[in-house]
């Protein structure tokens, strides 16, 4: 029983301890939630309201799953590895662990808290004598902990709706690009002939087209200020360079022993690229991945600032257009214009950790000594 | 005796026949031998197939500016020329016939490839139309006056950044030290920082609290040294954003690729010679700098396009600005016009990254080899 790990098993092994990690952090979550919702309920006699209930729910579920998965998963992983070795190799991927574990449960926090608050463009008023008016830019205090916006919004509301929805933007056009650059990248060298020099060639010209600038042209050509359309046309100009990637992964892949094996023994060749060849590129697709996400987000926020982005919902490209609107910067509101950026730059900045850390991994040469 | 002289003359007439025919016809092989070694020379051929290629890039991005607004549904005249509020039917009559006229004064009315096909003969004559907003001004005037804010902000930047960031980052990945991997990390926030959201707070920094920038806006460019003392304090805000963000992209990438290049044999070998760690360096950053070079392709489009959003938001007098005051009024010619001029500014730019490829990896240039 003395096998050595490949990186598929470390992929297994990280994501089972961050699954782990996960489900721990959303018990600890759950149990704050019920307490809240009992504290509301016989202190102010708030009725704990229909999201709460459906969010528990989710959370057991969640919990079933994770358990039922960390269970086949420590099952396969010490018939690998001896029951003493998990940990040892738990120590030598600390960081990995760290970092992927902080990232999906941001995220999972930031979803759960966006579908416990109201709706993000809710109007908060105050009374000047007996008139009712928009609470607006007013300074953090315990009712709003980040103060409110121009129109009377809450800022971290609107923090944690426009975090959900760039995060979920982010993961949109992220799987569509991997879709998109694995089918070019994959079955472009492994076709071959007239099929190979089309797809290289058009990946080649995509990757020389100037991205922002035409996402601006099309975006004041369409009057349409709709999410779908600039997620479209992020789609279409960041997918070239993540199949030129994947495309010099397959050309080497393609040499090896088991490839050849699998054409011996008759395999179809869009059977071979799908079923050998894919699976083996799963760490590489894993960081493009990771890669995408980052840009798109910040490409959204950026064409979104100067206002020639979506308008639909809110995301911290918009809040940040707010922000240059009604000049914050000038009027010194603080509360209202380093949030946005600053967790923008967080996101990034951990998307950028864990695809570091998730290289060490699959590339060994890379490791500090 | 004048036989003999005659003779003697002839002969010499024949030499010198002979000897113009043959040095005539050695320097006609040799321009020969000459063209044929130019038209034979690989690298001839690389930049020329770089042109095609670039062309065809140019040629689609222009199809595409033109086919856009022609292909979205609904009337490209309806902004432009609105209807009279309120009017009676004898004026909506009378509007109607005149935005006709303008139709067929813009030749919107003529079939899509007779357009296409004169579009493209306009382009050739660097005729890109007239603006709407600007009182009918050829749009190619007034590009070519906004162009080169922009092309002084982009060029620096890049070189700055790339020079700049190498250098730190070849130094950080050689040592390991705790001061090394806290630039590491300083770099890292400036690669993932928003260039719009660092560019807000350099604006609070050092237009509003310590007021070194003045906030004014940017006076036409006219030698005068007052003017040019404005021009210079406001230039090199948007350039410090531009250099610090795209600094941290080449300075984590330089760190990861020299770390690579540490184990290399040929490394290890002249460690054990003996090598001091300066020339150590050298060799491991002249080895990492090539795959950081076939990024600069990505990194230059990037950051035209970056350009663009931090002239808006220092109000820099560039092509972002243009664009976002054409967007404002609808105009569309200037629109179109702002982005053929970028889109030709980035493939001139992407053929020249790539010509000079070859002046960092010598084997790119084997016409010369072959000689």
């Amino acid at each position: 029983m003395n096998l050595k790990l490949k990186s598929k098993d470390c992929i297994l092994l990280v994501f089972s301890i961050i699954l782990l990690v996960f489900s721990v952090i959303i018990l600890v979550f759950s149990v704050i939630i019920l307490v809240f919702s009992v504290i509301k309920y016989v202190v102010f006699g708030i009725t704990i309201s229909r999201a709460t209930i459906g969010l528990i729910i989710i959370i057991i579920d969640f919990l079933c799953v994770t358990t039922v998965i960390i269970y086949f998963l420590s099952k396969y992983i010490n018939r690998c590895l001896g029951k003493y070795k998990f940990w040892n190799t738990l120590k030598t991927y600390r960081r990995q662990v760290i970092t992927i574990s902080i990232l999906f449960t941001t995220i999972f926090v930031i979803l759960i808290l966006s579908a416990i608050s109201p709706h993000p463009l809710t109007i908060y008023y105050k009374y000047i004598g007996t008139i009712r008016v928009p609470d607006d830019r007013s300074p953090p205090s315990l009712d709003h902990l980040l103060g409110t916006n121009d129109y009377g919004y809450d800022q971290l509301i609107c923090l944690i709706h426009a975090m959900k929805n760039s995060i979920l933007f982010g993961f949109f056009v992220g799987s569509v690009c991997v879709a998109i650059a694995i089918f070019m990248g994959v079955i472009g060298p492994y076709i071959g002939g007239v099929v190979d020099d089309i797809f290289s060639f058009i990946t080649n010209i995509a990757l020389a087209f100037p991205v922002i600038p035409f996402i601006l042209l099309l975006n004041t050509m369409i009057k349409v200020r709709s999410m779908m359309v600039v997620a479209i046309v992020i789609t279409i100009f960041n997918w070239p360079w993540a199949a030129r990637a994947i495309r010099s992964e397959v050309l080497s892949l393609k040499e090896r022993n088991f490839v050849k094996l699998a054409k011996v023994t008759g395999e179809g060749k869009l059977r071979i690229a799908f079923f050998e060849i894919v699976p083996n590129l799963f760490s590489y697709i894993f960081l493009v991945f990771i890669i995408i996400i980052g840009v798109a987000i910040i490409i959204e926020a950026g064409i979104a600032m100067i206002g020639l982005g979506q308008q639909e919902i809110v995301t911290l490209g918009v809040m940040l257009y707010w922000s240059q609107t009604f000049g914050h910067v000038i009027r010194n509101y603080y509360f209202l214009w380093l949030p946005p950026g600053l967790i923008l730059t967080i996101f990034i900045v951990m998307i950028y950790l864990v695809h570091s850390s998730m290289s060490q991994i699959f590339n060994p040469k890379l490791r500090e000594k | 005796m004048s036989k003999i002289i005659s003779d003697v003359s002839e002969r010499k007439e024949k030499n010198h026949q002979i000897y113009e025919t043959e040095v005539l016809n050695k320097r006609g092989n040799l321009i020969a031998r000459k063209a044929r070694k130019i038209l034979t020379n690989s690298y001839l051929h690389f930049i020329l197939k770089k042109i095609a290629f670039y062309a065809l890039v140019v040629f689609i991005a222009v199809s595409l500016a033109f086919l856009i607004p022609r292909l979205i549904p609904g009337d490209p005249l309806y902004s432009i020329f609105k209807p009279p509020i309120g009017g009676t039917q004898q004026q909506l009559e009378q509007w109607y016939a005149e935005r006709e006229n303008l139709r067929r004064y813009l030749g919107l009315d003529r079939p899509l490839w007779e357009q296409f096909l004169s579009f493209w003969k306009n382009f050739f004559q660097f005729n890109l139309g007239e603006s709407f907003s600007w009182y009918f001004t050829p749009v190619a005037e007034i590009v070519l006056v906004f162009l080169p804010y922009t092309l002084a902000l982009v060029i620096p930047a890049l070189l700055i950044s790339f020079f700049l960031g190498n250098w730190i980052g070849a130094r950080i990945g050689f040592k390991k030290k705790k001061r090394s991997t806290f630039t590491y990390y300083l770099f890292i926030f400036f690669q993932s920082a928003p260039y719009f959201w660092i560019s807000l707070i350099f604006f609070d920094i050092f237009i509003l609290k310590l007021r070194i920038v003045p906030f004014t806006p940017t006076p036409d460019l006219i030698l005068d040294p007052s003017v040019i003392k404005i021009l210079m304090q406001q230039y090199w805000l948007p350039l410090l954003t531009l250099v610090l963000t795209f600094t941290g992209g080449w300075a984590t990438g330089m760190r990861s690729m020299v770390i690579y290049e540490l184990d290399s044999d040929y490394l290890l070998f002249c460690r054990k010679l003996g090598f001091d760690k300066k020339r150590l360096r050298k060799y491991a950053k002249r080895n990492a700098i090539l795959p950081q070079y076939t990024g600069l392709n990505l990194r230059f489009n990037e950051l035209v396009g970056s350009t663009l959003i931090v002239e808006w938001l220092f109000l820099w007098p560039g092509l972002g600005s243009l664009t976002y005051k054409a967007f404002l009024s609808f105009d569309y010619p200037l629109i179109i016009g702002t982005f053929i001029i970028t889109i030709l500014v980035i493939a001139v730019g992407n053929f020249l990254i790539d010509i000079t490829y070859s002046f960092i990896d010598p084997r790119i240039k084997i016409g010369k080899k072959e000689g």
